[in-house]
């Protein structure tokens, strides 16, 4: 997996994260607890001397896991975050596209319309899923959170476009650059603290983090981030291979996304 | 690693997809998984296994075989990381090329050899925006090479073709031409026994060789250069009440600390600085140029996003006239449109109040086209005198590239790209 400069990844994001809270005047930040959007509020921190000036927002389905609870407890009054817990309901049956595509985006377009938000930061990777490597920076969602992926604003010379369609809002991807490897380098140079279920615990730890019901884990002794790093270095397989929705069909991935997925 | 950025340029159905995907395959860039997922796409809709999909993965892309938007992908290759920009190749689609093109060191241009094919007028339009962003070195591919016999004589035609155009349009730019079969993995990494006659480096080789000239074309400056470092040049992105007055900004040159007197455009004030952080916590050896920096001053300031902080020895332009080069992708009229036209300077809206056309030219022939005076045509580069509502602090292109650029869109519509002469 390719290693790239932390200076450069976190100078771009940090970049982009005060872009978006100087040109929005409303925005939040998304935290699932999971390494990246982790990563995220200290970057966030990063940009505005040791504080995240902007509400952080937890999409709660009530079936993560209870370490994932205790962290964001923990760690939402170590760095006094201002967190909006939003339980979304399980109405169907309970797995991929109804799950997240129905229950987690319906919540959040409550909170977006309940508190006016005109951008999100959204702890997306491009090495994550080919779909998502075709993300703007910042990305344009309508007031259904649809993704005009054929038609997206220009960036070019770290320019962003920022105005949307009405009751629109902007989806900003400060670490759509970053690396699996690049998550895990940065996390152990700057001390982040780290949800304790990506260590490994008899034989077996998860390398990306969803909810009960669609994560699974894989098996590895990785007990350290220095092993974790060590891990990913030879890598064959793909970090999402635990997390069910983006299996079901092909361009699954593609249609959550155009509907409003994260 | 240090990593360059390569926009991959050419038309559409000329192989740019295909190139990537198999550069990215043949150089242990991407996963299995991600392979074994194309291969069974291509099966259920029984066409050859098709390396683009892993690139065009919308599904529209797909079906119609074309890539619709910019993608990037990583390969590593003798130390060094390369940052492959595919973006789309056909003519509607230039705002996503301009996305993917504009932040590129180097270009790979990718020009089909096969009958029919060749050095095409919406090819001439790629090269000349990837030249207008700034890219410095060009790797010409003449691609398809299986599909014309392996035909020296086919190569060298499109080779003389586009390097002299290339010369034409800016003759301080590396240009080197190379033949490849990028479906059959030929002359990609390792060299081809089917283009013998070609004793020239495989498409990797010859990138690792320009990245090298990239280096010490910046070493080149010299005294020149030094000086200009010396240069303070903040650019303001936000200005927050934390605990007192803080301002953000972006340093494109120079360094402060603590007790250093600088000034600040337009508000044209000379304060000290009380504290200064930079975000990263570790200073890596000189790699990055751009740093994000924490400011605080002795004193209050009307400092707001889109100032410039300076030093006491240097100042930029500070004035609402100048001139400026422009790349237009739509049709602008003066006549009609001058008050909805805004430009993007220094992160910015600014609206205009003049605009007077000097001289305009084609890319596509490189030639001067006649100028009405309040019309510029799309798909053309002219030089313009532009006159701003108000003053603003500014830079030549030439000089500081990042303070001396603009967007031009007319409403919401981007329209083209200028560069302050």
């Amino acid at each position: 997996m390719i290693q790239q400069n932390l200076n450069e990844l976190e100078n771009k994001a940090v970049y982009l994260i005060r872009e978006a809270n100087a040109k929005l005047n409303n925005i939040a930040v998304l935290w699932s607890m999971g390494k990246d959007s982790t990563t995220v509020l200290y970057l966030i921190r990063k940009a505005f001397a040791g504080k995240v000036p902007f509400p952080v927002i937890h999409i709660d389905n009530g079936i993560d896991f209870p370490e994932t609870y205790e962290f964001r407890d923990r760690l939402a009054k170590k760095l006094n975050l201002n967190l909006i817990v939003a339980k979304s309901e399980i109405k169907r049956e309970i797995s991929g596209f109804s799950c997240c595509g129905a229950n987690k985006t319906v919540e959040l377009k409550k909170i977006l319309n309940d508190k006016g938000f005109n951008g999100l930061i959204v702890s997306i990777r491009r090495d994550e899923h080919g779909i998502r490597a075709k993300e703007r920076y910042m990305s344009e969602r309508d007031k259904d959170f649809k993704w005009d992926y054929k038609n997206q604003n220009t960036e070019i010379w770290n320019n962003y476009v920022t105005n949307t369609k009405k009751d629109g809002h902007i989806r900003v991807h400060p670490i759509l650059d970053w690396n699996e490897i690049d998550i895990w380098n940065y996390i152990k140079r700057e001390k982040i603290p780290i949800n304790p279920l990506y260590l490994s615990k008899e034989g077996r730890r998860f390398r990306s983090l969803g909810c009960t019901h669609c994560t699974t884990s894989v098996k590895s002794n990785a007990n350290t981030i220095e092993d974790i790093i060590k891990e990913l270095k030879t890598t064959k397989t793909e970090e999402r291979g635990g997390r069910q929705q983006d299996k079901e069909k092909e361009y699954i991935m593609q249609k959550l996304r155009s509907l409003g997925y994260m | 690693m240090k990593k360059y950025r390569i926009v991959m340029l050419g038309e559409k159905d000329h192989g740019k997809s295909t190139l990537l995907a198999n550069l990215l395959i043949a150089s242990n860039s991407i996963s299995d998984e991600r392979i074994n997922e194309v291969r069974a796409v291509s099966k259920k809709s029984k066409t050859r296994f098709e390396p683009a999909y892993i690139l065009d993965a919308f599904s529209e892309e797909r079906s119609r075989g074309m890539t619709i938007d910019t993608t990037r992908a990583d390969i590593t290759y003798k130390n060094s990381i390369y940052e492959l920009i595919d973006v789309p190749g056909h003519l509607e689609l230039i705002k996503n090329m301009m996305t993917g093109a504009s932040d590129s060191e180097m270009a790979v241009l990718v020009v089909s050899a096969k009958k029919g094919e060749g050095f095409k007028p919406e090819t001439k339009r790629h090269l000349f925006i990837a030249m207008m962003f700034n890219v410095k070195a060009i790797v010409v591919v003449v691609n398809k090479l299986d599909e014309s016999g392996y035909s020296r004589k086919a190569f060298e035609k499109i080779k003389d073709q586009v390097l002299n155009y290339i010369k034409e349009i800016n003759p301080r730019i590396t240009a080197i031409a190379i033949p490849i079969s990028a479906y059959n993995n030929e002359n990609l990494i390792s060299k081809s026994e089917n283009i013998k006659w070609n004793n020239g480096k495989s498409l990797m080789e010859t990138i690792n060789g320009l990245k090298n000239s990239i280096k010490s074309d910046a070493k080149n400056n010299g005294a020149y250069k030094k000086e200009k470092e010396a240069r303070i040049r903040i650019l303001v992105q936000d200005v927050m009440q934390h605990s007192g007055q803080m301002a953000f900004g972006i340093a494109y040159s120079g360094s402060i600390k603590k007790k250093d007197r600088i000034r600040i455009l337009p508000e044209n004030a000379t304060a000290v600085i009380k504290s200064v952080s930079s975000t990263n916590a570790q200073e890596s050896s000189g790699m990055q140029k751009i740093k994000n920096l924490s400011i605080r001053f002795d004193r209050k300031l009307g400092i707001k996003r889109g100032d410039i902080i300076y030093d006491m020895h240097s100042a930029p332009a500070y004035t609402r006239k100048f001139r400026a080069e422009i790349f237009a992708i739509n049709a602008v009229d003066l006549s009609k449109d001058l008050e909805k036209i805004r430009i993007v300077l220094n992160n910015n809206d600014r609206n205009i109040k003049g605009m007077k056309v000097l001289r305009a030219m084609s890319p596509i022939t490189g030639k001067k086209i006649s100028v009405i005076s309040k019309k510029i045509k799309p798909n053309t580069c002219v030089d313009a005198d532009i006159i701003l509502n108000s003053a603003y602090p500014m830079e030549k292109f030439s000089v500081f590239e990042n303070l001396g650029r603009f967007l031009v869109f007319v409403g919401n519509r981007f329209s083209g790209i200028g560069k302050i002469k």
